[in-house]
């Protein structure tokens, strides 16, 4: 998948996780931060994307550690073909 | 009513045991639809002793998937002062496991000898073995006194049709096995069964008396309809934490029968009924012990001292079981609220959600009180950010859509609980799947 795909699955995925909070859908950019940027989730939403984003890849860039990352392109990117 | 603590030595006695097979035409089992007397059970012990007989006093293992056939081995191993294992499954005779525990002979679910091994172990008394339904690895092997597993066996209410949803070979199967037996009831049973055939049985056999697991009474309830009534005196809860919700639901659907939930697991025996259709137990338990046990609480951990415990494991493992000064620790987390204590889940499926603790029995206690949930399992999925994060496994109750149901959970346990044990990734599934002892299988993933 390229970057552009998995951001498209990165908006879903957040706005499925803001609908069961009950809160309005957000539309996303790659350079849309997730945490103090004005989406309305927290860290362990952030770690629901992770978990839901190796299930749909089958990859998991975190595997040798943890790896630094802020906005929706840079997350996309570690998982991006 | 008679002090509960009082109570403890005035089970059945081994004399009594052997005197329930008096009545030869009796019938005493009902194995997979076939009526056994107490004189077929006699003439299985007695050839079965009788096999033992050159070996004995010896430590034999049965398979022992029926009950008609554990009950003839117990009954032949006391007679032959001999120790029996009862085994759930049987591993390859060539496996380490078997001379480990220095087991002189093996036989199948109908008896039959499979092995026998030279072995130096001479039993001084009868003793149940059993193995504990470990997670990881080969099961240890509890040894029990078969005079103390009758210790919290009354033999006042006789004559009922009791009902084995439990395996023969586990502690809360042999419970129901001796407490029929004692009691001079019928037992109903069916070998290698699944969990949810076995609810289908229950509705045709119409048992007075039926122990399970929160999870099998749930099953059970859903199958019930106003045209398959069942005539249940006795409700008991056991092996898994009680929730509200389903001591609820069974007063509603049996307002005549008796509600107990029973605290026993395979080291700690049989400990105490709880029947006051609440959960958890009384705090003044805490000081003034119950049914003979006495209990503290160790870093928000169950420990008991009870006259219905486990004599040890086999090998050296019983250490770890039992404190320094001879508790023995329950894996159970419990907490006080007022004058109760509650269970909140087990030490070993605590979840670890961004440094917080989860015990999963307690997210799915408050799922199961949500309209649109009927069955539910609760589990960590590992997780580079968070170290585990809460997922469910959900079985709906009602046609809503996935959508609607995520934000119906979501809200409802949201107003409950704190936010990291609120399960963020859900999972809508057809059902969830039990083991062998009627409990929600437990994996991490």
């Amino acid at each position: 998948m390229t970057t552009t795909e998995i951001c498209a699955h990165i908006q879903t995925i957040v706005n499925r996780l803001l609908e069961q909070k009950g809160q309005p859908p957000v539309t996303l950019t790659e350079g849309s931060r997730f945490l103090g940027g004005g989406i309305p989730i927290d860290s362990l939403d952030l770690a629901v994307l992770v978990t839901e984003l190796q299930s749909l890849t089958n990859k998991d860039p975190f595997a040798a550690g943890f790896r630094n990352f802020q906005t929706v392109g840079e997350l996309a990117a570690l998982y991006a073909e | 009513m008679p002090s509960e603590a009082q109570c403890a030595p005035t089970g059945a006695t081994l004399a009594a045991f052997t005197a329930c097979l008096g009545d030869a035409s009796r019938v005493v089992v009902e194995q997979d639809g076939e009526r056994m007397s107490a004189g077929q059970i006699r003439t299985l012990a007695t050839a079965f002793a009788a096999e033992l007989a050159p070996l004995a006093p010896a430590r034999i293992a049965v398979h022992a998937v029926r009950a008609d056939v554990t009950l003839a081995a117990l009954i032949a191993a006391w007679e032959t002062n001999s120790e029996v294992l009862l085994v759930r499954e049987v591993y390859p005779v060539t496996d380490a496991f078997w001379t480990q525990h220095e087991v002189a002979a093996l036989f199948d679910q109908q008896l039959k000898p499979l092995q026998q091994w030279p072995s130096a172990v001479r039993p001084t008394k009868p003793a149940v073995l059993l193995t504990t339904s470990g997670t990881t690895g080969k099961p240890k092997v509890a040894v029990h006194e078969l005079e103390k597993l009758l210790g919290r066996v009354r033999t006042e209410q006789a004559g009922n049709r009791w009902f084995l949803s439990y395996h023969p070979a586990s502690f809360a199967g042999l419970q129901v096995l001796l407490t029929a037996f004692c009691t001079r009831s019928e037992l109903v049973a069916f070998a290698g069964m699944s969990a949810a055939d076995l609810v289908a049985r229950v509705l045709v056999a119409k048992p007075t008396h039926l122990s399970g697991t929160p999870t099998f009474w749930r099953a059970l309830l859903l199958a019930l309809t106003k045209e398959t009534p069942l005539p249940l005196r006795q409700i008991t809860l056991g092996g898994e934490a009680v929730d509200q919700s389903i001591l609820d639901a069974l007063r509603a659907a049996f307002p005549e029968a008796r509600i107990i939930a029973i605290y026993a697991s395979t080291e700690a025996g049989a400990l105490f009924a709880v029947k006051d259709g609440r959960t958890g137990f009384p705090a003044t338990w805490l000081r003034e012990g119950i049914e003979g046990c006495e209990l503290r609480i160790v870093d928000g951990v169950l420990q008991v001292r009870s006259p219905r415990a486990m004599r040890g494991y086999l090998g050296d493992a019983t250490k770890r079981a039992l404190t320094d000064d001879g508790w023995l620790i329950t894996g159970d987390v419990v907490e006080v609220t007022g004058e109760r204590v509650e269970f909140r889940g087990r030490v070993d499926n605590v979840i670890n959600v961004g440094g917080g603790k989860v015990m999963p029995e307690q997210v799915e206690a408050a799922l199961l009180e949500v309209p649109v949930v009927r069955e539910v399992r609760v589990y960590g999925i590992k997780n580079p950010i968070a170290g585990d994060v809460l997922a469910a496994d959900v079985v709906l109750a009602q046609a809503v859509t996935e959508a609607e149901a995520r934000k119906a959970i979501f809200s409802a346990l949201s107003a409950r609980l704190e936010p990291y044990k609120v399960p963020r990734i859900y999972r809508f599934v057809d059902k969830i799947s039990v083991n062998a002892t009627g409990k929600k299988v437990r994996v991490n993933s």
